[in-house]
């Protein structure tokens, strides 16, 4: 019976194709749920909203951190590494990877950072956007499958060539930073659960 | 729609629709979006500025996040934000770093500088300033 009275309420209250946020579908429905700390689809459960806004916010970082350092690569090798080397198409693989989380994990933390019942026009705004950046990064993602498939033979054929040995155990300082990350969203989101 | 079972899980959380306030130095701030705004800070210094080496530097550096931390609390509070806006706040901060004590110095001298040339025209007028009541 409620939802009919929304159905009414919002057919009553919104105009078709409308295109601002103030007067849109989501801002109806956000106004509707009164004082939920979290999205409706959490249905309450501080635990899960924490985890969710903690991996979205650590992935938007460690995303735009892996993006810089890619861009960063890329430019600083410029004029030793032709653009279809495999080198530069590895390069190019992590970097378009990177990309997309960082856009789908920044529009989706946006939409959990941004959820604000007393404020249904903004709420409105960022779950419109996330729906637009989505997209985005899927384009990202199919983009880097298609270069990994394109590469697939050369790329193989360079790797097979000794020294095959990898020494990964020597770099664990680099991933300090990200540690730091990871630890610092995890108190964002815990603060922001818990003073809500 | 089943209105006890959403009633029931509304009362799990008992901080629901009640935010919470404390007090510092009789200024009320909502400590959600003031920590958020700190934790953005720092977690954009660290990202950027973390890969600085030497002593003096990172003293620099600490002091610099300190800084822009403190601002970010500051403006999170006068402008009462929301978890959002305030976390975006505090990115911008911490990205705009050490250029923000220049912004500071830019926008005091403008502001001297047009209160004196205020001052020296309500001095050099002929009319006297009303009397005071």
């Amino acid at each position: 019976m409620a939802t009919i009275a929304l159905a009414a309420h919002v057919a009553a209250t919104v105009p078709l194709f409308a295109s601002d946020a103030a007067n849109s579908l989501s801002a109806a429905m956000v106004e509707n749920v009164t004082s939920s700390p979290a999205p409706p689809s959490f249905n309450n459960d501080p635990s899960l909203f924490l985890f969710n806004l903690f991996l979205m916010t650590a992935g938007t970082f460690l995303g735009a951190m892996m993006l810089g350092r890619q861009c960063s690569r890329i430019w600083a090798q410029r004029r030793y590494d032709h653009p279809l080397d495999p080198v530069s198409l590895y390069r190019l693989i992590t970097l378009l990877a990177a990309g997309a989380l960082t856009i789908r994990c920044g529009a989706e933390a946006m939409s959990l950072w941004g959820w604000n019942p007393d404020d249904p026009v903004t709420s409105a705004r960022v779950m419109m956007a996330k729906r637009w950046l989505d997209p985005i990064a899927l384009v990202l993602g199919f983009t880097w499958m298609a270069i990994a498939l394109l590469g697939e033979p050369g790329i193989e054929h360079q790797l097979r060539k000794s020294p095959l040995p990898v020494d990964m155990w020597s770099r664990w300082p680099v991933l300090v930073r990200a540690g730091v990350v990871i630890i610092l969203s995890f108190v964002a989101a815990l603060v922001a659960v818990i003073f809500r | 729609m089943n209105h006890p079972a959403a009633a029931g899980a509304a009362a799990v959380l008992p901080l629901a629709g009640a935010p919470v306030t404390w007090d510092f130095l009789g200024y009320s701030y909502h400590p959600g979006p003031v920590l958020v705004a700190v934790l953005a800070v720092a977690i954009t210094r660290a990202i950027v500025f973390l890969q600085t080496t030497g002593r003096r530097q990172v003293i620099l550096d600490v002091l610099v996040s300190m800084l822009c931390a403190l601002l970010a609390a500051l403006w999170t509070q006068a402008h009462d934000l929301d978890l959002l806006t305030a976390g975006i706040s505090g990115m911008g901060i911490a990205a705009i770093g050490i250029s923000i004590i220049g912004i500071a110095k830019s926008q005091m001298t403008s502001a001297i500088r047009a209160a004196a040339q205020a001052a020296l025209k309500a001095m050099s007028s002929g009319s006297p300033p009303p009397p005071a009541p």
